[in-house]
Parts: C-alpha cells; sequence; structure tokens
C-alpha cells in the first residue's frame, strides 16, 4: 500500500455476488481465512475524492468518475470491466486505524468501505450534527437524518407513566405492567376491597365459571399419602375436576394473590383465593369432600360473603402462604408457592474460591477485584454472589467453608430451595456491603502499565535464574 | 522457585519452568510485552490461549501467572474488551480452582447469582438490543401467517426469556381482519437454570399474559406443563428428560380448526447434543427432542438460537470462538449505554454467567452447547423437517425492527434463514419448519 493510501480501489459496492457453491461463510470467531486485511489511514479513510485526475488535480469519489472526466482531458481513457466471469476477486474486508478501537484487530474486521468509514467517523470521529428536537448528536449525516425522522414523531405512553419510542417495546411493557392489572380490576367494582392488588383477573385457563382452583392448602391434607410435589397435586385436582375438560391441567397455584372473582367474563377465570380456603379450612377442618363441595358449590350469587374476603394484597397473601408452608413439613412448599423464585431457577451459589494451592497474595488480589454484588437499585431480591471475598485465608478454612457449601450444594442442587447455608448467609450479607467493583477496590479503569512492566522485565531478571532466550 | 504474585505495582517475579516459554509460539513475554502498548483483542485472545492450555496441562503456575495479567486489563467497567476480558477472567479461575485438588467433589453448577427481575423489567432487558427481539419479530411474523384461517392456535413455547414473546403477537392476533383466534400457550414446568431471571413464577406470567390478552379481545389460555414428581428427585437438574418424557405423552387434542405451533428460542441449545446412552450411535437428547415435536404434528416450528459453534471438546477453541463471538454484545451495549449503567452491567453479568458454563465446565454441567445455525438446519433436515422460507413481509418487518435498532445491528438472508449481524458480524439466526412428511431416513 502506498503511503497516501491512494491506490485503485474497485467500487466495493459492486463486488460480483458470489458462486453459492464457492460462497464463504463469515463465521464468527472465524473471518475468511482467505479476505485481504486492508488498513487504511485515517486519511485515506475519510478522503472522499481520492481517484485524482492527473492534469488538473480535480478529485472524483469513483474510478469510473475520474475516466470519464480523463475523456474531456482528450486523454487515453478505460473503463475497467468487471471482472464477473472470471475468478472471484479476493474479498476484502477493513480494519480501523485507531489502535486501541475492537475493530483494529483482523478478526474484528468490517466487510466494507462504507461500514468502516461509517464506524470510524461514529466511534472515534466529532459529532457534528445534532437533532433539533433533542439533545441526540451524530457524526455521521445518515445517522442523523434518520434520527430526525422519528425524532417525537412517535410515542407511546403507558398508563404508568413510562414512555417508549418503539411499539414493540411498549405492547411489551403494557402486556405486563401493573397499571393494566390494576384497570381491569376497575370493571369490577364489588371487588374493590382491600388496598389495590396486583393481582390481573386471571384468565388462564377456561373452566367453568365460578370455578375456583384452590391454593396448595387444599392439598395439604394429602401431603404425607402422596408428598408435596407440583403434579400430585395437580393431579389430584384435576381428577377432583372432572374429566370433561381434558386439557385442562390445573396447575397447583404458584403464585397467590387475590382477584377479583366476579370477574368470569368470556372465557371463563381460574381464580387463586388462599384467604378464603384459609378461612375455610381453619373453621371447618375440612377434609377433601367438603373442599371439593365447596369448590363446586360456591359462586359469586352464592357466596357474596366469601367473595368480599376474596381480595387480599398480594403481600398479605404470601405471608398467609409462608405461614401455612412453615407448619407443613415439607420445606418445598415454600419455595413452591412463589416466593420470588422460579421452580428450576434459584439459588445455586459458586465456588470458586478454593485456591488452596495457589499463591496467597494472588488470591487477595485477585479475590479483591472479582467479588461482586450488582447493588445498582434498591430491592428486596439481591442475591447476587460472586466468590466468596471471606475466604482471606485459604487453607483450612477454606476448605471447611467449601466442605460446608458443597454438603449444602449436594443437597440442594436437585431442589430449588434458598440454600441458607451459614457460608451463602455470609456471602450474601458479606457482599451487600461492597461496591460493584469490589471490596472498597477502585475501579480499574486503565492497565497498570507499571505492573506489566515489571511483569516483562521479567526477561532481564530471568538471566539470573537460568539461561533462558526470550523473544 | 515458588512464584509469588502481588497485586501491587512492585513485583519480583520468579518464574518456575522458564523453559516452557520457548516451547509456545508466541511466548507468553512476547504476548505481554505486544501488550504494554494497547490492548488490543488479539493480544486479550491470545493471552486467554495461554491460559487455557495452561489449565488443560493442569499447570496452576502457569495460569495463575497469566490471570495475574489478565487481570490487570480486566475492568468490569472498562472498554468491551475490557469488560468481557474480566467475564473470562472469573471464567478461568472458576475452572481452576476445581483443579487444586480438594477433600470434596463439587458437582454442582458454579452460576453467579443475580438479582432476580421484575416482569416490567425484563420488558426493558429484551429490548435493550434486538438480540431476542429479531427473533421474537421473525417467529412472530410466521406464525400469524401460518395460522391464517385458523381459528384456534395452541403454541409450545420452549424459550428462557418468559414469555416476553406473546404481547406482540396477542396484538397482532387481536388485529386480525378476521377476528382473533383463540390462543392457547402451553410452557414447560421448568426452564434451564439460566438467566434472565424472574422474581415470579410461570403461572404468574399466564396471568399477566391472559390479563392483557382479555384487554385486546383474545381468548386466551396458559398452560404449564406438570413437573412430574420424580423430576425433583433426580440428579440431573435440569429435568430435560423429564419434559421430553411429558411431551411424548402429551395429549393435546388438537381440534381440526387449530393449529399447532412450537416456539424454540435459545433452547435447542441446552439440550445435549452428545449421545444419550452408552452407545456413541445412540441419539441424543437433543435429536429426541426433534423427534418428538415432529412426532407431534406441527403447522410450524420455529428454531432460533445462537449462531456460533461452541461444542468442541477442545477448552482452547471454545474460548477462541467464544471472545469472537461475545464481543458483539458487549459493543452493542458499549454505543448507547454508559460504562456504569445498572442495565448495561446486568446485561452484561448475564452473559459472563454463559462465558462461565461455557469455558469452566464439562461433561453434562456445561449446558451452553451452542451449535452453528447450519449445523442445526442440518440436524432438523435430518430429523425429517423441511425449512420454510421468510415471506418478504416478515423480512420487511424485521427490516424495520432492526432500524429502530442502532444503526450496526443489519440481517441478511442465508437460503432459508434469516440471520441478525453486527456489523457484519452473525449473531443470531432464525428458521422456520414443518414435519415432511414424506420423509424418508
Amino acid at each position: 500500500m502506498s503511503g497516501n493510501g491512494l491506490f485503485s480501489v474497485r467500487d466495493p459496492v459492486q463486488e460480483p455476488k458470489a458462486n453459492p457453491i464457492n460462497k464463504r461463510r463469515n463465521l464468527p470467531g472465524t473471518p475468511d481465512p482467505d479476505a485481504e486485511v486492508v488498513a487504511l489511514s485515517p486519511k485515506s479513510l475519510m478522503a472522499t475524492h481520492r481517484f485524482v485526475c492527473d492534469i488538473c488535480k480535480k478529485g472524483f469519489q469513483r474510478d469510473q468518475n475520474l475516466q470519464l472526466h480523463r475523456r474531456g482531458h482528450n486523454l487515453p481513457w478505460k473503463l475497467k470491466r468487471r471482472t464477473k466471469d472470471r475468478e472471484q476477486p479476493r474479498k476484502r474486508v477493513y480494519i480501523c486505524p485507531e489502535t486501541t478501537c475492537v475493530h483494529h484487530d483482523p478478526s474484528r474486521a468490517l466487510g466494507d468501505l462504507t461500514g468502516v468509514k461509517k464506524h470510524y467517523s461514529r466511534k472515534h470521529g466529532e459529532k457534528k450534527w445534532k437533532c433539533e428536537r433533542c439533545t441526540k448528536k451524530y457524526a455521521v449525516k445518515s445517522d442523523w437524518k434518520a434520527h430526525s425522522k422519528i425524532c417525537g414523531t412517535r410515542e407511546y405512553k403507558c398508563d404508568c407513566g413510562t414512555v417508549f419510542s418503539r411499539k414493540d417495546s411498549f405492547i411489551t411493557h403494557r402486556a405486563f405492567c401493573d397499571a393494566l392489572a390494576e384497570e381491569s380490576t376497575k370493571f369490577n367494582p364489588s371487588n374493590f376491597r382491600n388496598e389495590p392488588t396486583l393481582a390481573p383477573p386471571p384468565s388462564a385457563a377456561t373452566i367453568p365459571d365460578n370455578f375456583r382452583i384452590l391454593g396448595p392448602e387444599f392439598a395439604i391434607p394429602h401431603l404425607n399419602s402422596c408428598g408435596f410435589s407440583g403434579s400430585s397435586s395437580s393431579a389430584f385436582l384435576a381428577s377432583v375436576f372432572g374429566s370433561d375438560r381434558p386439557e385442562f391441567v390445573p396447575t397447583v397455584p404458584m403464585s397467590i394473590f387475590g382477584s377479583p372473582s366476579a370477574s368470569f367474563l368470556g372465557s371463563g377465570a381460574s381464580v387463586l383465593e388462599l384467604p378464603q380456603c384459609v378461612k375455610e379450612e381453619e373453621e371447618s377442618k375440612s377434609s377433601i369432600s367438603d373442599a371439593v363441595s365447596s369448590l363446586y358449590g360456591s359462586s359469586d350469587q352464592n357466596h357474596p360473603q366469601q367473595q368480599s374476603q376474596g381480595l387480599m394484597s398480594a403481600t398479605a397473601l404470601l405471608q398467609k402462604a409462608a405461614m401455612l408452608g412453615a407448619t407443613m413439613a415439607n420445606p418445598p412448599l415454600l419455595n413452591d408457592m412463589g416466593l420470588g423464585l422460579m421452580n428450576s431457577s434459584s439459588s445455586y451459589f459458586h465456588n470458586h474460591t478454593n485456591f488452596c494451592s495457589l499463591s496467597q497474595n494472588l488470591n487477595e488480589s485477585l479475590l479483591s477485584s472479582l467479588s461482586s454484588t450488582v447493588t445498582c437499585s434498591p430491592g428486596g431480591d439481591r442475591v447476587l454472589v460472586f466468590g466468596d471475598s471471606d475466604s482471606s485465608s485459604p487453607t483450612a478454612d477454606t476448605e471447611n467453608t467449601l466442605s460446608n457449601m458443597v454438603m449444602q450444594a449436594n443437597g440442594n442442587v436437585s431442589r430449588p430451595r434458598v440454600v441458607q447455608g451459614k457460608l451463602n448467609h455470609a456471602l450474601v450479607e458479606g457482599n451487600l456491603t461492597r461496591d460493584f467493583l469490589g471490596v472498597g477496590g477502585k475501579p480499574r479503569t486503565h492497565v497498570n502499565q507499571q505492573g506489566l512492566a515489571d511483569f516483562a522485565s521479567l526477561g532481564s531478571l530471568s538471566a539470573d535464574l537460568s539461561p533462558v532466550q526470550f523473544t | 522457585m515458588k512464584a509469588e504474585l502481588r497485586g501491587n505495582a512492585t513485583t519480583s517475579i520468579y518464574l518456575q519452568n522458564l523453559s516452557l516459554f520457548n516451547t509456545q509460539q508466541s511466548s507468553l513475554s512476547g504476548a505481554l510485552k505486544g501488550c504494554l502498548g494497547s490492548l488490543d483483542a488479539a493480544c486479550i485472545e491470545k493471552l486467554l490461549l495461554h491460559c487455557a492450555s495452561a489449565l488443560e496441562r493442569n499447570d496452576v503456575t502457569l495460569a495463575q501467572q497469566v490471570m495475574w495479567v489478565l487481570n490487570n486489563v480486566a475492568s468490569s467497567t472498562g472498554d468491551p474488551n475490557q469488560r468481557l476480558t474480566s467475564w473470562f477472567l472469573k471464567a478461568l479461575i472458576s475452572r481452576a480452582s476445581r483443579l487444586c485438588p480438594t477433600a470434596v467433589n463439587f458437582n454442582g453448577n458454579g452460576i453467579v447469582e443475580r438479582r432476580l427481575m421484575s416482569v416490567t423489567e425484563l420488558a426493558v432487558y429484551v429490548d435493550l438490543i434486538p438480540w431476542h427481539r429479531f427473533g421474537y419479530c421473525a417467529a412472530n411474523s410466521a406464525i400469524y401467517r401460518a395460522i391464517q384461517g385458523y381459528s384456534r392456535v395452541h403454541i409450545l413455547d420452549f424459550s428462557i426469556t418468559h414469555c416476553m414473546q406473546w404481547p406482540t403477537l396477542i396484538d397482532a392476533l387481536a388485529k386480525r381482519p378476521e377476528g382473533p383466534p383463540s390462543l392457547k400457550i402451553t410452557v414447560p414446568s421448568c426452564r434451564p437454570p439460566v438467566p434472565p431471571l424472574l422474581n415470579v413464577t410461570s403461572e404468574e406470567i399466564g396471568l399477566r399474559l391472559g390479563n392483557f390478552a382479555k384487554f385486546r379481545d383474545v381468548p386466551f389460555e396458559f398452560i404449564v406443563l406438570d413437573d412430574s414428581p420424580n423430576a425433583s428427585e433426580s440428579d440431573n437438574p435440569f429435568h430435560f428428560e423429564s419434559i421430553l418424557s411429558q411431551l411424548s405423552s402429551l395429549d393435546l387434542n388438537l381440534a381440526d380448526d387449530e393449529a399447532l405451533v412450537i416456539n424454540c428460542q435459545n433452547w435447542v441449545r441446552y439440550l445435549c447434543d452428545e449421545p444419550n446412552g452408552v452407545d456413541s450411535r445412540d441419539a441424543s437428547l437433543r435429536d429426541i427432542f426433534l423427534d418428538i415435536i415432529k412426532a407431534l404434528d406441527p403447522n410450524l416450528v420455529i428454531l432460533v438460537d445462537e449462531d456460533v459453534d461452541l461444542c468442541e471438546p477442545s477448552l482452547a477453541s471454545r474460548i477462541t470462538t467464544c471472545f469472537n463471538y461475545l464481543w458483539i454484545p458487549f459493543d452493542a451495549l458499549e454505543t448507547f449505554l454508559p460504562k456504569d449503567s445498572c442495565q448495561r452491567l446486568e446485561y452484561e453479568s448475564d452473559i459472563g454467567h454463559k462465558i462461565e458454563n461455557i469455558i469452566g465446565f464439562e461433561g453434562f454441567q456445561r449446558i451452553e452447547r451452542l451449535e452453528l445455525g447450519s449445523k442445526l438446519v442440518q440436524r432438523m433436515k435430518n430429523a425429517g423437517f423441511l425449512s420454510l422460507p421468510f415471506g418478504e413481509e416478515t423480512v420487511s418487518e424485521v427490516k424495520s425492527l432492526l432500524d429502530e435498532h442502532a444503526s450496526g445491528w443489519g440481517m441478511k438472508r442465508e437460503e432459508d434463514t434469516l440471520v441478525l449481524t453486527w456489523k457484519g458480524h452473525n449473531s443470531v439466526f432464525a428458521t422456520v419448519w414443518v414435519p415432511s412428511n414424506g420423509y424418508v431416513n
């Protein structure tokens, strides 16, 4: 390549389509090995009129234009023929001239000249184009144009107040937003009881009107006989509810919330009424048959009183469920009642701290920068654990705690449940006080140049230690 | 000589086995010297490879030294390369820690726990970059077209993003000129233990979806396949075999005017691709799954996954490939989120989780078994499926979706496959299939 980067470049847009048989796919991680990697200097990359006429020094963006211009000087000219019918030209990929850029690496090269030009402008260039309506700035004119077209034109607002610029984000949010749930409850004034619930009127299953799926507490009396598990109780429920709806698979309601029981519209609804069930259980110590009859018998019209207790806040319901669950021998009930944990994805903990044969110093330096907690926002579900930063003395302590952890892990891996181990508690607790970057550590935003230099200078040290050549 | 490494700038390093450095093509020292000036990806990649080969040889000392260097490069709040490196380093350390002889066997899964998200947070999460939305858009559009004329639809949904795909489909169905079909969505009771993690259950998701469907006047039903009693007792925590057995005995009771759609997004890769049994000719769980869904005789099967080959037994090749693939989401997030953005850190942490599994584990614990799109296409064909091309309307919908995101996102077609690209590099592929009834195996 010449110094100023001026060389004849075939119009990059017009590369002939590859013959499918010879087509080389650009596999991620294994870029086309035959591709020619082109490294242009910033000046030549951003040069717009690189084809210059010898006579008058006028510049052109394309070789064809230059040739046509040369005709005017009565100079010999020739338009290049496309090499369509000959062998495949080598694919060209371009790397970014900025050495610190990720695209400076040939395996991350960009496939076309326009792309790399735009990239260079966007990433390393000056943002000269400013949007009139908002504060956004762009380095590439086409980006600015594209943005201006949509800026302020489309806005979708959810009832909860959040605004979206994209329709699909808006729709997705809306579907799951609490505001929609509350809006639906407004249609059923008779159910305004306690505080506004998080509960949408469920139409989760097409079951006969006024049908209620009971909480697991109705399966509880059967716990000892069939053991609590999702399927046994739902199998039970299925048999109870009859076989006329074969496709209906009543699931043990995992999350508990009150619901407006009068909202049996259209497709019907399944209503999870934990407090009602609790009440009945307490009152009548109901057997299953009683429960069943209450199932079939109760309807909104017949038992308005029950319905009036139908609503409770989600929190209160969960507490009730926890109480119920606590009386049962089987801890998984707690988990399966939806206390913040999915069925199968729950708290595994991670142990990668047993550096028993690694040096203690490495421990300290690595662990301190790797223990972390996401402390981005307040919330009760913080369980991030990564690395056990308590193991500052790795030897015996680590092994013991490791054994503890593993034994708990062994017991816990197959059962989704909250790990109650002491170590885990310590991990969670300990980590809550740390920032994301480590143990009160400074953010490492730059390479420890001095450290690296020392490390690299071991070459000279080694001369004393043994006769080894370093390149 | 014992190797001592300190985290401070002053280091006195005495190396063991110095002759090691001679035997390697690109010596470690050379790689380090090259790194002083710049932190380019090639340099980091070399360091990672050095570490990997050291681990493969059980040379903990060398691995430790490389990790020390990587530790200086890595930063979870630096530029994309630094951030990516920090997650790789964690994964390597996790692996290294298991090389140390310990008194007990660790058979748990080293899963990084993260804050559980709420549903609305997840809705934002899946839209940060079009990584997931690409698959949703292509699939929903294909589904919409495939069920024309049907008044009922049953979707078997296998995915890891907790039904974030469906609101836009419900919305589209609600506006169908001939009226919406009634929609039933069935999900398995468990999912791979991978992020994104939610703080509510599938049932609650179903209830909210139902609420939305009702709001849009679409008859709706949500079913969670119940967990078989044996699942929680098994040693294999992923319950895939129980899902498979549930599926094979599933009686869907499809009506004549009911279409069956099977949606597999970011799912098939969690099914093991190694022979499920002693004999090497035994089918893998992946193939078994495909056979089962074919037997259900669906109207449409959607297969969306990540286009990268990470099934290699060799650790070094997995590290390189992984590094040269996962830079994509890191780079994409860099374009529009600040370095200390919570959303970005959480998203990257989830990717870190994936890296940890790919690099840190082997055997059945390594659940991320990503396969190239082209290979999966071949696998589908072998299983007796016929690929369908995406219609022009679908393609233009996907294009307009990508136009709304950062300008690096693009799309290309490879035969019947749609591929999402970032700056020209393949990231996610989407395909649709029907059973090929006349297929002779």
